[in-house]
């Protein structure tokens, strides 16, 4: 009987971490989708691009990639703005670059102000899935409201960058008017 | 428009005014109400298609990030919006994304059907259907399928007819009222003239003026009914002026008259009077008849007759006894004895012809012949002598009497310019006159063709006829000749 019931409870849990890591799974199936998506409600300006603008959309992931191959393999197939994507990984704040794209890592918690203050002046789009990020200045930041993925928006610090931005997006997230760090 | 002759010119002009203005209004009517069926028709059209773009282009970000939730949200959004039956979103596969019903919509349960994606405006049912692309920078992301009911629209035209019914009633009731107003500018002028018109008429008095008030066609018209007027009231006072000389002059011409007439009837009875004499001394002299025809102009008269009868009576010694008196002695004798020989003509109806000297003669059947002119000339003659027996002048001298009688063919007549006298002319006068001259006292002789025309007479019965015999009668030779007298003897 004991045995029968410890089967049960290691299939229970085998089934609830199954569950939890699918959904962990769908989440950033969800968030590498989206990424792409955001892309379609916001231009870049010209300015201050880097050469390969006009061949490549440079998506850098900075800090502990939650992701996994999952952008890698996404956007393998699928092109951002027509352009190729190209995918990279850092850890060091030096090495962003002149991409058009920047997730920020949970893991950069501690200095998001200074990725933030590398990247204040040039035209890149910032995205983090950590909670309170998007009041120190990222434009984009996914948060889990139920069920649902939803995305809140610095519209200030987006007004501030050289990024222009859908209203159509701004309606559907959740606004944030404060200016970060600055 | 001859139906409307009878009435009176305000209800003309009032049936005019409506008449022309109420199917214009009614024309407006109708075509306003067309025209705001099609603005609304238009505005619903426009209204879906325009919340269907917007709905869609907000639901864009929701179907770009497979949010369901998102997108019912956003439909959620819409249910203000009066006349929509539901909203459908479908991604590009036509698979239907989310579905939002508004609560009252719930409530009339309008079934739904797939749209057909190849039209973008249709109706179905009492629904009108719209699908719109969802299109974000170049992108279609789905459709949106947007329904309206029509019920809002009708709703709203009902509520607008029946606004335009009443605003059409009172419109007309206005210009009812107005027309009334309005015809009282034309009609109202009219009857005051018509009613001046009549006034003047009955008392006649054209001295009386309309006052001008306007300065239009009534305006005209008033001052030339003035003008009229004075013209008339002039033309009368001229008139009465003329007819007062002429009465003045009438009454002293009546008067001229009057006392002429006077003058003319004087003159006309002395005429009359004298015309009476005239004819009375015409009828002393002539017999009626021949007077008549001689007045109307016939110059000669003689007449000739079959059968007439003479007398003859003539005063015995007349000469002798006019040598013993005077003249006027004598005539006022022989007017005495003639006047009553007149009278015994008169009597039988005899015509006294002439006196000749001492000698009356008279004769029956002229000038009007009779058929007992024998009897009655007979009868006459035996009155004459009877009367005149033992007669006296007043010198108590006896008269005596002879008197001759004849009948037969004789012509009587008027010859002559002046002087006129009915005389008889033929042989039987002559014999006549013969029989009294070869008389014999006392007696009356007649011829025997007179006694054989007596005799078979009515009289015969009052006669007695006594034969003389033969006597030779001076210019005739020996004539059988015979004594009448009266039958009482």
């Amino acid at each position: 009987m004991k045995k029968l019931f410890k089967i049960f409870f290691i299939f229970l849990l085998i089934n609830s971490l199954r569950l939890i890591s699918a959904e962990i799974a769908d989440e950033y199936d969800l968030k590498a989708a989206f990424l792409e998506r955001f892309t379609r409600f916001i231009e870049w300006s010209p300015e201050s691009q880097s050469d390969d603008i006009d061949k490549y959309f440079e998506i850098v992931v900075i800090g502990d990639n939650p992701f996994g191959k999952k952008l890698d393999i996404l956007y393998s197939k699928q092109k951002i703005k027509d352009k190729i994507v190209k995918i990279r990984y850092t850890k060091s704040i030096d090495e962003i670059g002149n991409c058009q794209m920047l997730f920020i890592c949970p893991s950069m918690a501690n200095n998001l102000q200074q990725v933030l203050n590398k990247v204040s002046k040039k035209n890149i789009l910032t995205v983090s899935q950590t909670e309170g990020f998007c009041e120190k200045g990222v434009h984009i930041n996914f948060f889990i409201s139920g069920s649902r993925l939803k995305f809140q928006i610095n519209e200030k610090a987006v007004k501030n960058s050289n990024l222009k931005i859908s209203r159509l997006l701004l309606q559907n997230a959740t606004i944030i008017n404060s200016l970060g760090g600055k | 428009m001859k139906i409307l002759n009878k009435y009176s010119i305000s209800t003309k002009l009032k049936a005019i005014i409506l008449l022309v203005s109420c199917p214009i209004f009614l024309c407006i009517s109708i075509f306003l109400v067309f025209n705001q069926y099609n603005n609304l028709q238009k505005d619903l059209v426009f209204n879906s298609t325009a919340n269907s773009k917007i709905i869609g282009r907000n639901c864009s970000i929701a179907l770009v990030f497979d949010d369901k939730k998102g997108c019912y949200e956003e439909l959620i959004k819409s249910e203000p919006i009066q006349f929509m039956i539901d909203v459908t979103v479908y991604d590009t596969n036509f698979n239907q994304f989310t579905r939002f019903v508004p609560k009252y919509a719930i409530k009339k349960k309008v079934s739904y059907v797939q749209p057909i994606f190849k039209d973008t405006i249709y109706e179905s049912g009492s629904s009108l259907n719209i699908v719109e692309p969802i299109y974000y920078d170049s992108t279609k992301y789905g459709y949106i399928h947007f329904r309206s009911s029509y019920d809002y629209l009708n709703e709203k035209m009902t509520n607008y007819i029946i606004m335009m019914v009443a605003l059409l009633l009172i419109t007309i009731l206005i210009t009812y009222i107005l027309a009334h107003n309005f015809q009282k500018i034309i009609s109202k002028p009219i009857l005051k003239l018509a009613r001046l018109t009549n006034e003047i008429s009955v008392t006649g008095d054209y001295s009386r003026q309309l006052q001008i008030q306007s300065r239009d066609e009534i305006g005209f018209l008033y001052k030339e009914f003035n003008n009229l007027l004075k013209v008339i009231n002039q033309k009368n006072i001229e008139r009465e002026h003329t007819e007062h000389v002429i009465r003045k002059l009438n009454e002293e011409l009546e008067e001229k008259v009057e006392i002429r007439t006077q003058e003319l009837q004087i003159e006309k009875e002395k005429t009359q009077e004298l015309l009476n004499i005239s004819d009375q001394l015409l009828l002393n002299i002539l017999p009626e008849p021949i007077a008549i025809r001689l007045k109307s102009g016939e110059k000669i008269i003689a007449d000739h007759y079959e059968e007439a009868s003479v007398v003859f009576i003539d005063i015995v010694d007349f000469t002798k006894l006019s040598a013993k008196s005077t003249p006027q002695k004598m005539v006022n004798l022989l007017n005495d004895v003639f006047s009553k020989f007149d009278k015994i003509s008169a009597k039988y109806g005899l015509e006294k012809i002439k006196t000749i000297g001492d000698c009356y003669m008279a004769a029956a059947g002229i000038p009007l012949p009779r058929h007992d002119h024998v009897c009655v000339i007979a009868e006459m003659a035996i009155e004459a002598m009877d009367t005149m027996k033992n007669y006296k002048t007043k010198d108590g001298e006896e008269i005596k009497f002879r008197i001759g009688l004849d009948c037969g063919p004789i012509v009587a007549g008027v010859i002559g310019e002046q002087k006129f006298i009915y005389d008889l002319w033929g042989d039987m006068v002559n014999t006549a006159s013969r029989m009294e001259t070869d008389g014999v006292i006392g007696k009356i002789q007649c011829t025997e063709r007179f006694k054989e025309k007596l005799e078979k007479s009515s009289s015969i019965l009052k006669i007695k006829i006594e034969e003389r015999g033969e006597v030779d009668i001076k210019g005739k030779g020996i004539m059988r000749t015979y004594f009448i007298h009266s039958n009482s003897i």
